[in-house]
């Protein structure tokens, strides 16, 4: 057997593995996945906004959380502008005339986490929500992240994150990868092991702030750190699937790529801060996704690597067959002995079939009723070399100690 | 905490299961292929039938039975064969014994299909040309795989061009014999045009002034013109397409 299809063999293994363990966790709490309970007291919440430069997308969000099915005697939003050259802080100001909930601070730009933090003192809720300004929540969305706190253990709340209005074929593929993280992070919170606690929207209980201490830098990936940090202390992530907020996707390779360095790289150096997390005898399933992590990572570059290779030969042979005997196409023979029936190809295909579940139980799962072909097929051809770059850059530049400058 | 702790049944079950549709899908593959292999040794013993059907029906007439012969219609069956059976290759591996023996069959397919279209040829005047072509793999003739690219390329360009490709390598007595008749050395790729023996890559240009040479080309430009006759042979990796 050759060294590349032992590559392909051990990638397709590891991937069922994987995907089986998912799926029978998924079976096993299939009655747990919409967990919110109807709250009937409605604490006080603070929702911190950190913007920095979001002049054109802080009027939506805050109208989005004026909007929320929510008490608003229950409510207040701490907008922090982290010392903005644009119009972000007149615009908050501006709409904060119109609802008392609003408070808006200015500060020197010291990067999200001290706005965070900047907001976190100022807050007076039981329950403090963090929000990026890029972000609009749906109204329903609060009331069913605050329904998994009915469980004393839970001390925070992540929701589903959704890309708003995807129009090219890069947001069309980050929809697609979104709807299957809100699947997998459900699956992760059974198992208390969500590792993010996402920007866009998550709500903690007041008391980890108290005992775990302020939002950290976190190798600008605070929202990683602050996950970690949690877990460390085995306090519970809860995952409320059906809380949606919204949030665009980035519409250009070069954002994209910075975007997904920072959180890969984010995820790396983090994980080198709390190196206990690995210790399966503490941590148990976490460990074992954090190592699925790290090998599915090294598996994806060697696949795509192969992959690009057999592209590249492929080519160069086209080429020669051109230059030798010039443009000689004839179509494929359709029947069935062009039928692959290597046992990559077989098995393969049946990985592709897991990945469609995954897709539709993400789907069905997030109430989502928008058009996906295009979208997975988009998927399903670009992302893992995507993904395979970004993991790349991501090891270069830990290797290299190159610092990102971010905002 | 709890739900952090590893459970080890779990994982047992996920292996045993992951274990289960991995082995399935090889059980699956192999079925699949096996079903190809068995369906083409049919259509192989089908055009056996028909170039048997044929070689009896010259053999039974005194004179050749032009008019009962659809020469096109044999040279299409084995062409398509040639086409299946690289898909088998492709997906068996070229090592495969199962692929060798179809491989070694059709090979001698070939070869009963040259003698027999080129005793049919000069009897009812059907102005073809034959060439052989003996490849080799990559280490031993990296040129091959070009030279198979350019004789698929005349064979689409004069249809009145029969060729028939060997893997040199192939343990077949009648492969042997076709070797000694014409006093083959190891030199690749080996081309017989009509039989005049040729060795060496011959590009496009050098490819067309040997058939000038050898097939009196123009010629059989013209009465083919209007023919719509079809294509030739393929094997291996140095298929012609």
């Amino acid at each position: 057997m050759h060294y590349s299809e032992i590559l392909i063999y051990v990638g397709i293994f590891f991937s069922l593995y994987l995907a089986n363990f998912i799926f029978l966790t998924f079976l096993e709490n299939k009655e747990r996945v919409f967990e919110s309970k109807k709250i009937k007291n409605f604490p006080l919440v603070s929702l911190i906004i950190p913007c920095y430069n979001e002049a054109k997308n802080i009027e939506r969000v805050l109208r989005s959380l004026l909007n929320l099915d929510y008490p608003k005697n229950k409510l207040e939003i701490i907008v922090v502008d982290d010392g903005s050259k644009d119009e972000t802080f007149a615009k908050a100001a501006k709409i904060a005339k119109e609802s008392k909930i609003i408070k808006v601070f200015q500060k020197k730009n010291g990067g999200k986490y001290t706005a965070l933090n900047y907001g976190l003192k100022r807050a007076q809720g039981r329950f403090i929500g963090s929000i990026d300004a890029d972000c609009y929540v749906e109204k329903t969305a609060l009331k069913k992240a605050l329904g998994y706190f009915k469980d004393p253990k839970t001390m925070v709340v992540t929701s589903t994150i959704k890309i708003a209005k995807p129009n090219t074929v890069l947001e069309g593929v980050q929809y697609v990868e979104f709807l299957i993280a809100a699947f997998l992070r459900k699956i992760f919170s059974f198992l208390d092991s969500v590792t993010v606690t996402p920007g866009p929207l998550s709500i903690f209980r007041k008391e980890v702030f108290e005992t775990l201490g302020p939002y950290k830098k976190g190798h600008q990936a605070e929202d990683l750190e602050m996950a970690f940090r949690l877990q460390n202390a085995n306090f519970k992530i809860a995952h409320a699937v059906e809380a949606i907020v919204y949030t665009f996707g980035e519409p250009k390779l070069k954002g994209l790529f910075l975007q997904r360095l920072r959180w890969r790289r984010g995820f790396l150096l983090n994980l080198g801060d709390y190196p206990q997390l690995l210790d399966f005898r503490k941590h148990g399933n976490l460990s074992f996704l954090f190592f699925c992590n790290i090998f599915g990572a090294f598996l994806s570059i060697s696949l795509v690597s192969y992959a690009l290779f057999k592209l590249l030969a492929s080519f160069l042979e086209k080429t020669q067959q051109f230059l030798v005997a010039g443009f000689n196409f004839s179509f494929p023979n359709l029947s069935w002995f062009s039928l692959n029936t290597k046992p990559t190809f077989i098995l393969g295909i049946l990985s592709l079939t897991v990945f469609l579940i995954y897709l539709m139980l993400g789907k069905i799962l997030t109430c989502d009723k928008s058009k996906l072909k295009g979208k997975t097929i988009s998927y399903l051809v670009i992302y893992a070399f995507l993904n395979a770059s970004w993991w790349v850059s991501a090891f270069a530049s830990i290797l290299f100690k190159k610092e990102l400058k971010w905002k | 905490m709890n739900n952090k702790k590893i459970n080890i049944k779990k994982h047992l079950s996920v292996f045993f299961l992951t274990s289960l549709i991995f082995a399935s899908g090889f059980f699956l593959s192999d079925f699949l292929s096996k079903k190809q292999l068995t369906k083409l040794n049919i259509l192989q013993q089908s055009l056996r039938i028909d170039i048997l059907s044929l070689e009896t029906q010259f053999s039974i007439l005194t004179q050749a039975p032009c008019e009962n012969l659809n020469e096109s219609t044999l040279t299409k069956e084995l062409y398509d064969i040639s086409q299946k059976l690289t898909s088998v290759e492709n997906n068996l591996g070229r090592d495969n014994p199962y692929f060798l023996q179809l491989k070694k069959y059709y090979s001698i397919l070939e070869l009963k299909h040259w003698l027999l279209i080129k005793r049919a040829s000069k009897n009812c005047k059907l102005n073809l040309s034959f060439i052989i072509y003996f490849y080799a793999d990559k280490k031993n003739c990296p040129n091959c795989q070009s030279q198979g690219l350019i004789l698929s390329y005349f064979r689409k360009k004069y249809p009145f061009l029969r060729i028939y490709s060997f893997d040199w390598n192939l343990e077949l007595s009648a492969l042997q014999t076709l070797k000694s008749v014409y006093n083959l050395k190891e030199q690749f790729p080996i081309l017989i045009v009509n039989d005049k023996v040729l060795y060496g890559f011959k590009n496009k240009e050098n490819l067309e002034k040997i058939l000038e040479k050898y097939t009196n080309l123009q010629l059989l430009e013209e009465a083919t013109s209007t023919k719509a006759t079809s294509t030739e042979t393929t094997s291996s990796e140095n298929k012609i397409k």
